[in-house]
This record gives C-alpha cells, structure tokens and sequence, in this order.
C-alpha cells in the first residue's frame, strides 16, 4: 500500500504532522523527528491493506494519502484497545511461575507499554525489548503489530500452562535448574516437552515429572531414529494431548507444533549423548548433581599454563606430552586450555584415557550445554563426543 | 517537467513571496530585499538546513527572522543580507543545540534581546556566549528543570 504513494503524495502528510509535532511552534524539525513521523505515517497506511472504502477514492481511483493516513490511524487505534483488552485478559489469570523476566515483561512492561505508546508521531516504536522468549517469536514486526501479536501467542502459552497444576510446573522447573527464576527461558516449552514425553511413556500428562525409568523408555524410543522419524512421534503425541485434553484445539496445536523440529534435534542429540535429563525433567537437577559430587582441582596461575602449553606443544612424542598433563594438571579448566592449544587429531583419544567417567561426564555436560547455543564446537569437543559414542559401542 | 520539480518550484516561488513581501513592513526601518537577495538567503537557508540536518515545511523561519529582527538599531541596509543570513544560520544551529526545546518564538527572542543587548550586533557573541550558555544550560536540564517548577 504504501509504495503506492509518492514522496510528493506523502510530504504534505508530513508537513502536516510536523506542524502538529511541534504544535505549530516550529517551522523545522530534526532528520531524526522527521524519519520517525514518516515511519509513523507509512505505518498507519500500511494498516489499510487492500481494504480501501470506494466512497473516499479519488478521480485516479486512489484513496488521497491524508485520507488513507486517517484510516489508517483509526484501525491502528482500535488495535490498541483491541491489544488492552486482550492484556487485562491475561493479566487477570496470568502466572509467571516465579520466572521474573515472565513477570517483568508481561506484569511491568506491558502496561509501560500502553501508557507510553505513541501511535500519532512515533507508531514502529514498541518501546519494550519483549525479553521473555515465546516458542514462536514474533519476527519482522514492529509497534502495535509486534505487541498484538506477542500478547495473543502469549495467551496460547498461558492456556497451555493453565492446564497444569503450579505445583508440577514449578517442579519441573526446579529439575532444570535451582535458578530458574532468574533465567530467561521458554516455560511452555519445558512443559510441553515434559508432557510429551509422559505421553510417550504413557503416563498422565498432568504428572509431568519424569523419572529415571521414564528417561529409560525414551532412550528406547528416540534411539536410532532417524530425525524426521522422531518428528513423526512427537507430533502425533502432541495431537494426542491436544486430542484427549484440549479438545482438539486446532489453533493450540498449530502453535506448539512450531517447537517440535527443534525438539526433535534436541531429543536426537541428547539421546546420542545420554543425557535426556536435560530436556525430560524430573525432580533433581543435573546441575546441583554436578555441584555436589564433583569439585575441579586447583588452577594454575595464567603464567604457569602459558609455559606448561609451550612445553608441551615443543613435544615430539605423545607420551611425553601425556606424562606432563597426568602429572601437572589439576583442574578441568587448565585441561581444557592444553586439548586446544597442544594436540591433535587421534591424540585426544589418549588425553581422554586418562580421564575419570566423572571427569567425562562432567565435560560432555558441558559440551551439551555449549552445542544448544552454539553449533560450532572445538575440535577436542566433537572428539570427545566421539570417544563417548565408541565407548558405548564396545 | 515532473510533479517533483513542479512541487518544489511552486514551494520557493511562495517562500520567495513572502520574503519579499516583508518589504512593505521593513522599509519603515530603512531596510529592503531585491529578489536577487531574496533568492540568495533561500539558497542560504537550503545549505543551512543540509547542514543541520534538518527539513522545514510552510514558509520557513525567515519572514518571523525578518520581521523580529528589522528594527534592531545594529542592522542597516550595508548589513542587512548578510546579518538576516547568518541569522538564520544560527538559528537552525541552535535549534539543534537546544535540542528542540524551545519553540520558534522563544530561540528568536532570545537571540534578538541579545543581539540588541549584550552583544551589541555581534553575530560572534551572540553565537559563540549567548546561545552558547543557553544551550549548555538546556542540555544540563536547569532550564527544564526551571520549568518543570
């Protein structure tokens, strides 16, 4: 709609609200004021889509641009009350479940929101950074648009959650981590997939808490299946719950569907790495597991590492360099440091031989955690994924 | 000749109207524009504007910077383009200085009251002390805060 407009269509709109910008106390405004009254009027055109009323066209069959800005301005408005009356929906039965980025940015931000939004002279402005992660975030929009949005897919998430007892949700999220009130992560997600797996192992999907026997079951189940083989099963558990506990709520079952691809891959990854404590929950945390029965060695200051790194990399021989790392390194950390810099190709193998389980697991841990944000591991990483997976085998 | 150039030709010719118009009122004070001056401090005013990085819209600051200033003792015909140029110059400047919180009407009374004051005439003073002060004082929120009051 608004490519339909020319700079000369549109610059007496501008001139227009820049007058009543500056409450026809200015003559001139700023580049800056200009562009951002220019995104607001191109923003509120934008609105009116091809639905354009014959009675307001002009000789050329084009609705004036002042008109088409008016139009479009009163549909953005009653999107901003449609937006308020969804928000006190929400809020009236909205739980953040302790997690304070959720609150803040449904409780404390949203009405900020309605208070301050300036759909006159500054409409592409949302003002809030949205920080809470929804499973299907909203891309490629901005003001009113972006918020509506956030709000209706934050809606289909509170539903999904209402479902469930605090209780249990609270308690799975403690299973993922002691802190979980302070992190920024997807609640829904972590209960859908929670449910999921219940589903899978057949157990009520209000318990959501899954045990180490269940954990069992879905190794056997996501085990050397191919991905889009376990995309299969995880949808058709999903319409499942949909189908047995929403009431085949189609519009709730589009939307989770948006996180099972990515469920899958994770699924398939921690099976491979038999860690499916970190997406099916339970009541005890991986972390404060680690926390309790592992403690690393002690550090070697910065200089002392610098020259047991040159030393060994000077090394011709392997068991030279294996002799220095079992009798100098104390902790997991300077360990980590010598695997980047000091060796190579097959050598890891040997460097994990000398390794505790405790201290492996402790690493593919890590190693877990590192691949869910970044896909590019070292080069050590991905052979220790592979000295693991070899291990198993034999 | 397209819309564009048609739009902007029909802009200048009324600016430059009603810069000229001014005249009627101004030679009371001994003071008048050629349209040869007329057309030099728009062109003025169109660089000024580049460089400030701003855009205005109707007839522009310059009437009001005519009318406010055509009767300060320190502006005479030998002057007068070049003094109502650099007027408008700093105007613009200053705007931005102040960061748009004083309308049109406040900047331009303060620069006359100086310019016939304290400065004297002086363009220098006035831009380099006077606005200078006031746009400090705006940016550190006394001002403001003054107002808040």
């Amino acid at each position: 709609m608004m490519n339909e407009y020319s700079m000369e269509e549109i610059l007496p709109v501008l001139a227009t609200r820049a007058s009543k910008y500056t409450s026809n106390e200015s003559t001139s405004v700023s580049y800056d004021v200009a562009r951002q009254l220019m995104g607001s009027i191109l923003y509120c055109i934008e609105a009116n889509g091809k639905d354009v009323s014959t009675e307001i066209l002009d000789s050329t069959n084009k609705m004036p641009a002042d008109a088409a800005f008016q139009i479009g301005l009163a549909k953005r408005k009653e999107k901003i009350s449609k937006a308020k009356n969804l928000y006190e929906t929400i809020r009236h039965s909205f739980c953040s479940y302790q997690n304070e980025c959720y609150y803040d940015t449904v409780i404390k931000g949203m009405p900020a929101f309605f208070l301050r939004y300036d759909v006159e002279f500054d409409a592409t402005n949302h003002i809030l950074t949205l920080d809470y992660p929804l499973i299907y975030p909203v891309t490629d929009q901005t003001g009113i648009d972006i918020i509506h949005e956030y709000l209706i897919r934050t809606q289909i998430e509170q539903r999904f959650l209402n479902h469930f007892s605090t209780d249990s949700i609270e308690m799975i999220l403690n299973g993922y981590d002691k802190n979980h009130a302070e992190l920024i992560i997807n609640i829904c997600k972590l209960v859908l997939r929670n449910a999921i797996g219940c589903m899978l192992v057949g157990k009520s999907v209000y318990k959501l808490s899954i045990s180490d026997e269940d954990r069992k079951k879905l190794k056997a189940i996501g085990e050397n299946q191919p991905l889009s083989e376990l995309e299969r099963i995880l949808s058709s558990a999903l319409d499942r719950i949909i189908e047995e506990e929403f009431e085949s709520n189609l519009n709730l079952a589009d939307y989770l569907k948006q996180d099972i691809k990515e469920f899958a891959y994770e699924y398939k990854t921690y099976c491979e790495l038999n860690k499916l404590n970190r997406i099916f929950l339970g009541n005890r945390t991986v972390k404060s597991q680690n926390e309790t029965i592992f403690e690393d060695g002690v550090l070697m200051d910065d200089e002392a590492l610098r020259s047991l790194i040159d030393k060994i990399s000077g090394m011709r021989l392997l068991s030279d360099k294996l002799e220095l790392v079992k009798n100098q390194i104390k902790s997991l950390a300077d360990l980590k440091e010598v695997l980047i810099e000091c060796f190579f190709g097959d050598e890891y193998e040997e460097v994990f031989r000398l390794l505790s389980n405790e201290e492996i697991m402790i690493l593919q841990t890590e190693i877990a955690t590192k691949s869910e944000y970044d896909d590019n591991l070292d080069e050590w990483e991905t052979a220790l994924i592979r000295f693991i997976k070899n291990r198993i085998k034999s | 000749m397209d819309e564009k150039k048609l739009l902007i030709n029909m802009s200048q010719k009324h600016m430059l109207q009603k810069i000229l118009d001014c005249t009627q009122y101004t030679e009371k004070f001994g003071i008048k524009l050629s349209e040869k001056d007329a057309h030099l401090l728009l062109e003025s005013r169109k660089s000024s504007l580049k460089e400030q990085e701003r855009i205005e819209f109707g007839e522009g600051i310059l009437p009001k910077l005519i009318y406010t200033f055509c009767d300060s003792p320190y502006i005479y015909q030998g002057n007068y383009v070049e003094t109502i140029g650099s007027l408008q110059e700093i105007f613009y400047l200053y705007k931005n200085e102040c960061l748009d919180e004083l309308t049109d009407e406040e900047l331009l009374t303060y620069m006359k009251e100086h310019f016939d004051g304290d400065c004297q005439g002086s363009l220098e003073f006035l831009e380099e002390t006077c606005l200078e002060e006031l746009a400090r004082e705006i940016r550190g929120g006394s001002l403001l805060g003054d107002d808040d009051e």
